[in-house]
């Protein structure tokens, strides 16, 4: 059987773990999505920027763009492409130029005619086989071919990284066939400037082509392409997803996307995670450490709540343990010193219990004692009444009779037993006296029934002092002069023998009556009283009375051989110490 | 008239056979005697017109040598002597037509 604690503890402490293990979970979850959406925003809020800039600056330079664009499609028209002259190229490039130092660009314009070869505002022919050179890189980024907007890249043999040279677009002719492109210059400063509101050091913008291929990146510093960075992206990359993915050298990267309708770019911006994810993990642990600390404590708390609960309860079930089975030695009382009201009432109430049984059993035994004395003192032989009677008749019958002598001497007998009566509070007599008794008794019967009566003493003389209840003997004598000797005319002898055997008194009354049947001693022994005699409840009272004071092991035995005679023991089990207790009950 | 008297106890049966004697020539003892079977021996041979019996006696009680003398002898009366007062006398009513005269 397990003990309350035992059984308390473990749903406890299993409960708070549970609580303590949701609340890590909901914490977990909240942070993450607490950091995930953070990082998101703070992506989506930079994306947004670029792209409002982005449609600012672009929108214009488109304008101005699709004016120049106008002005030399009617210059084309109104002169045949082959009467392209240099006059005429250089008034179109002074207005271009104009229009772009009023939006504040720095650019130049190169006008690249087929065939013709390029024309620039300097004149510098030299440009003209660069830019073939650069060609290649040149992506359509926008639109359908014939409205199409190129980018151009230049890509020089020193360095590996491309950089963004200029703006274009195509120019048709009348038959709808490109005639040209009209490259409007600008410089990596001119788009810096643009975005160095936006851009910081942990913003890297990507420019993709339309297959969603990245052809530049930015970074305040650069702006070109890096094909190192690449990532692979499925085309037609909604706006704003994000990816997470990992460089070369393992650094995790957010990327997240933008796709500009306006003029087709897409923006993406890489975020390094690093240092995000070293607050997020930093979090994490003071998270988990927090419910750590909490669990600790709780537990803590659990125990010394358990323990203060409990100990109460256990002190109570010590103190009860302790308590002795046997109440009648006198109950000690538990000491009410708990600290809860509960505890306090229940031993205060068992306290009262106990104080309650103490008192009953008390009550019972002072009771029992009454009762014991009361039997006691019913059981305490007297003289019966109608021995009383009938012997004062048998003297009246021989002072009548004129045998005064007779009468005398049996109103002496007469007189010794009536002490008897005299002695109540006496209830142990030395064995002589009882012996002597017995005697008058004799005498007293021999002129009742004008016989004589022999009696025989078998004593040791330390015997003879010894205490045994009084009127124990007379009515085994009773008994064999009126069941042994009723119709025996002489030769009546009873012998009286005692002696002591270990810690118990025997003393054995014989007659050689005529003895009893089995079922005569049976009903001696049973008390029954009927008309025949009026000793019949005799030798039951001897037996009730010495188990009374000797106990279990006190006896009385009858053996008889019918014409033979009678012999009763009567044993006083540990008759010395019996004396002694009950000497010290009666004071 | 011829008076049998029956008691276990002596000086009181002398004392009864001498009271009787004094009470005149016409009542005759004609027999003294200790027990039950000791007054039957003496009815055989005389039957008395009264007889004093003790209820108290051992072997046969007073009660059942009336019984006895009621079967045997119909005619003959029979005064019961007792000293005993308490729970016989219930028993003694209950048991046989006796006349209690205190």
């Amino acid at each position: 059987m397990r003990s309350l604690k035992e059984l308390l503890l473990p749903k406890i402490l299993m409960g708070n773990y549970l609580v303590i293990l949701i609340a890590l979970l909901v914490t977990s979850v909240g942070v993450c999505s607490f950091l995930k959406n953070e990082i998101g925003r703070t992506q989506v809020n930079v994306l947004q920027q670029i792209s409002d800039l982005n449609q600012l600056n672009m929108n214009a330079v488109k304008n101005t763009m699709t004016d120049l664009y106008s002005s030399i499609q009617s210059f084309i028209n109104l002169n045949s492409i082959e009467n392209f002259d240099k006059t005429q190229a250089d008034q179109v490039m002074e207005e271009t130029q104009r229009c772009f130092s009023n939006m504040g660009v720095d650019s130049m314009v190169d006008i690249i005619l087929k065939d013709v070869g390029t024309y620039t505002s300097d004149g510098d022919l030299s440009r003209v086989d660069a830019l073939k050179k650069t060609v290649r890189y040149t992506y359509l980024i926008s639109g359908s071919r014939a409205e199409s907007w190129y980018m151009n890249f230049s890509n020089r043999k020193d360095s590996k990284k491309g950089i963004l040279l200029s703006f274009g677009r195509t120019i048709l002719n009348e038959k709808g066939e490109a005639a040209g492109i009209v490259i409007i210059s600008t410089s990596q400063q001119t788009l810096l400037r643009s975005y160095e509101n936006t851009l910081n050091e942990n913003n890297v913008i990507y420019i993709l082509d339309e297959s969603g291929i990245v052809i530049s990146h930015s970074n305040p510093r650069l702006i070109g392409f890096s094909f190192y960075y690449m990532p692979t992206f499925e085309k037609n990359v909604a706006p704003y997803n994000s990816y997470t993915v990992k460089t070369k050298n393992h650094r995790p990267l957010l990327l997240s996307n933008y796709h500009n309708e306006e003029n087709g770019w897409t923006f993406v911006e890489e975020l390094d995670l690093t240092s995000k994810l070293k607050d997020y993990s930093r979090m994490i642990i003071v998270v988990i450490a927090g419910v750590l600390i909490c669990s600790f404590f709780m537990v803590g708390l659990d125990f010394v709540l358990i323990d203060k609960v409990t100990n109460s309860l256990t002190r109570f079930s010590w103190h009860i343990k302790g308590l002795q089975p046997d109440l009648s030695n006198g109950i000690t009382e538990i000491p009410v010193q708990e600290d809860y009201v509960e505890i306090n009432i229940i031993m205060e109430r068992f306290n009262k219990m106990l104080a309650r049984i103490q008192e009953l059993i008390q009550n019972i035994k002072i009771n029992e004692r009454k009762k014991r004395k009361a039997e006691f003192d019913f059981l305490q032989a007297q003289i019966e009444p109608h021995f009383l009677r009938n012997t004062l008749l048998t003297l009246k019958s021989l002072i009548a009779l004129g045998e005064s002598q007779k009468a005398m001497s049996m109103l002496d007998d007469f007189n010794a037993l009536l002490r008897i009566p005299m002695m109540v509070d006496k209830q142990f007599v030395p064995v002589y006296e009882e012996i002597e008794l017995v005697m008058h008794y004799m005498a007293i019967m021999e002129y009742r029934f004008d016989k004589r009566f022999l009696l025989h003493i078998h004593m040791p003389e330390e015997i003879k002092h010894v205490l045994v209840p009084r009127m124990i003997l007379q009515p085994v004598a009773a008994n064999a002069l009126f069941h042994g000797f009723a119709e025996k005319e002489d030769n009546a002898i009873i012998t009286i023998m005692a002696y002591e055997q270990g810690e118990d008194l025997y003393i054995v009354i014989t007659d050689n009556g005529e003895g009893m049947t089995e079922e005569q001693i049976q009903m001696v022994l049973a008390g029954k009283r009927n008309v025949n005699s009026h000793h019949g409840v005799g030798l039951k009272n001897v037996k009730s009375r010495l188990q009374l004071i000797y106990g279990e092991r006190a006896r009385l035995n009858i053996k008889s051989t019918v014409n033979v005679g009678t012999e009763v023991t009567l044993v006083f089990a540990g008759y010395r110490s019996v004396y002694f207790n009950n000497e010290e009950n009666q004071t | 008239m011829k008076i049998l008297i029956v008691d276990d106890e002596v000086p009181i049966r002398k004392y009864i056979t001498q009271m009787i004697q004094d009470c005149g020539e016409e009542y005759e003892v004609i027999g003294s005697v200790g027990s039950a079977k000791k007054a039957m021996e003496v009815m055989k041979h005389q039957v008395p017109d009264l007889v004093f019996a003790d209820i108290t006696m051992p072997k046969i009680t007073g009660l059942e040598l009336l019984e006895q003398i009621k079967k045997e002898y119909p005619e003959v009366s029979v005064f019961m002597l007792t000293c005993h007062n308490d729970f016989e006398f219930e028993e003694l009513r209950l048991n046989s037509r006796l006349t209690i005269i205190f």
